[in-house]
């Protein structure tokens, strides 16, 4: 379509203003509007009710917040006829309370409105969190580039220059509401996602306190027991236990699945529970060795999402003051004796559980001395990567732990604290699991 | 973590890895590492001496693959791993499925067997 009336020379009015004006002063300037609204209007309705053939209906609810009568008129017929359902308004704080019932697409706002200029509104609005994002486009006069420049730089979409050229005001109100309809999809797309993150964060939430509540309260009596259990996200892979299997034998046991996260925390939570309840038939849970081959024999990784785990299972029997125990390819125990500066590991071979359906698991004995310490842990206990990128080792953390020597004061939390230390962060690698037993 | 294939014919395949064998680094050669062990169904050299951390999810590629292997009769050869890396192999019980050898010759041998 030919933009006839925007050639600076068919400006309506511009041929007959400046000698009214120069002639006639104030008077000259009111008789120079109405002449100038006159022709205008005969120009602007010649050219915008020209139908708009071919071209696909617009959607959207669009205000106009202009306090000149001609040009709010034909703003408002010419997008009408694009099919856009359009309001007008004059003053600029009553447009705002419209705005805030938030039916609108978008808003047309001249930029010079007296009663709320273009700068003013833009303040308002995207400091509005429900308006922010609404879609304004600036009506303006040429001279009006200052302004126009400052109100996109605070955040306008776009402005339309008078006299307007319909071809123009077409694309850009389309292309505005194109945005806008991308923008709001994109909201409600943001909307769920965080819906569902929050359900997800709410379901993660309630299985890590299921795998807490599983976990045994420390003992005082007959020994100290005491734990720490610090996943590396939401859910670990990391579980423990402890229980009197009669009035002799108390059964021990620390397992850790490959892998973090849900996976491996379902799987840890099966195992627990089945070594909690000793729900294994036939197997004697005094038999650190037959309870590894039966629990081996449960769990093979092929059914499990090709996960294995490894398990620490020890006896602890009271008559007698020794343990029992066996190990599926769990880093081995620590019991530090009174007088002894080294400790005793308490290692056994074996496969991970799940690894092999055969595997054989040795049950090994270690007597107790009364007031010595057992330390059992998980492999993200000392497998630290440090700031410098070296590892801390298992020997370095047997060192850490000879800093606590049998029948002293142990504060786990010190030393979770010097782990963390250690790795120069607060987040961890891996679960992070400590049993300690004061005999 | 870099996966590198030394030398590769009908009678054995062989491999090197290097950087660190955690979550992060299996995830980086796991599919190529399967591909070169289990489903080519020959004997397989790695080299670990590049290997300077073993996590748990390492272990599991060994394991698996031998696992596959032993199906089929051959076998998983694991060469030079550094001390830590050893410890964890060690401590494991992997040692049951796959061979740990400090002879590059001799482990390139056994596997060709």
């Amino acid at each position: 379509m030919d933009s006839a009336p925007d050639s600076p020379k068919k400006r309506p009015g511009s041929s007959v203003r400046a000698p009214l004006e120069q002639l006639f002063g104030d008077e000259g300037v009111k008789a120079s509007q109405r002449v100038r609204s006159a022709v205008g209007r005969q120009i602007f309705e010649y050219v915008f009710e020209q139908p708009s053939a071919g071209s696909k209906r617009g959607t959207g609810r669009l205000l106009i917040v202009d306090d000149d009568q001609l040009s709010r008129d034909i703003l408002s017929r010419n997008l009408k006829r694009e099919g856009y359902a359009v309001e007008i308004e004059p003053d600029g704080k009553r447009a705002m309370a419209r705005l805030n019932e938030g039916t609108f697409d978008l808003v047309l706002w001249e930029v010079q409105l007296a009663t709320l200029s273009g700068p003013d509104m833009l303040r308002w609005i995207k400091n509005d969190a429900r308006l922010q994002h609404l879609p304004v486009v600036l009506i303006s006069e040429q001279k009006d580039t200052d302004t126009v420049i400052s109100c996109i730089e605070a955040g306008a979409d776009d402005f339309l220059p008078r006299p307007f050229n319909p071809a123009l005001l077409k694309a850009r109100i389309r292309a505005c509401l194109e945005r806008k309809t991308l923008r709001d999809q994109e909201q409600r797309l943001l909307a769920t996602i965080k819906s569902q993150q929050q359900r997800l964060d709410g379901e993660l939430t309630e299985a890590a306190e299921y795998l807490r509540s599983l976990l045994p309260a420390p003992l005082t009596e007959p020994f100290a027991i005491d734990w720490r259990f610090i996943p590396s996200s939401e859910l670990g892979g990391d579980a423990f236990g402890y229980h009197w299997i009669d009035d002799d034998h108390f059964a021990l046991y620390l397992l850790d699945v490959c892998g973090h996260g849900v996976g491996a925390a379902l799987l840890s939570v099966a195992a627990l529970n089945v070594l909690r309840s000793g729900a294994m038939h036939g197997t004697d849970f005094r038999d650190p060795g037959a309870v590894l081959s039966a629990i081996n024999r449960a769990f093979p990784m092929e059914q499990q999402h090709n996960r294995y785990f490894t398990l620490w299972y020890g006896v602890y029997q009271r008559s007698r003051q020794r343990m029992t125990y066996g190990s599926g390819g769990h880093p081995p125990a620590l019991l530090f004796e009174p007088g002894q500066s080294a400790p005793k590991k308490l290692a056994a071979r074996g496969m991970m559980i799940g690894g092999m359906p055969n595997s054989r698991y040795p049950t090994l004995t270690c007597e107790i001395v009364p007031g010595s310490r057992f330390f059992l842990f998980c492999d993200g206990a000392y497998e630290i990567t440090q700031p410098d990128g070296k590892v801390f080792t298992f020997d370095e953390f047997t060192q850490l732990l000879g800093k606590y020597p049998a029948n002293s004061a142990m504060d786990l939390d010190a030393l979770v604290a010097q782990i963390r230390k250690l790795r120069g962060s607060s987040s961890l690698e891996d679960d992070l699991s400590l049993i300690t037993i004061q005999f | 973590m870099e996966l590198k294939v030394i030398a590769t014919d009908d009678a054995y395949t062989h491999l090197a890895l290097i950087g660190k064998l955690d979550i992060l680094g299996v995830g980086e050669i796991e599919n190529k590492f399967i591909g070169y062990t289990a489903a080519r169904k020959r004997s397989t050299v790695v080299d670990l001496s590049g290997v300077t951390f073993m996590g748990s999810m390492g272990l599991r590629i060994f394991l698996s693959a031998a696992k596959a292997l032993s199906l089929e009769k051959k076998k998983l050869i694991l060469l030079n791993p550094q001390p830590l890396v050893n410890e964890v192999l060690e401590g494991s019980g992997i040692g049951d499925v796959v061979t740990i050898a400090t002879d590059s010759a001799a482990a390139v041998a056994a596997a060709k067997e």
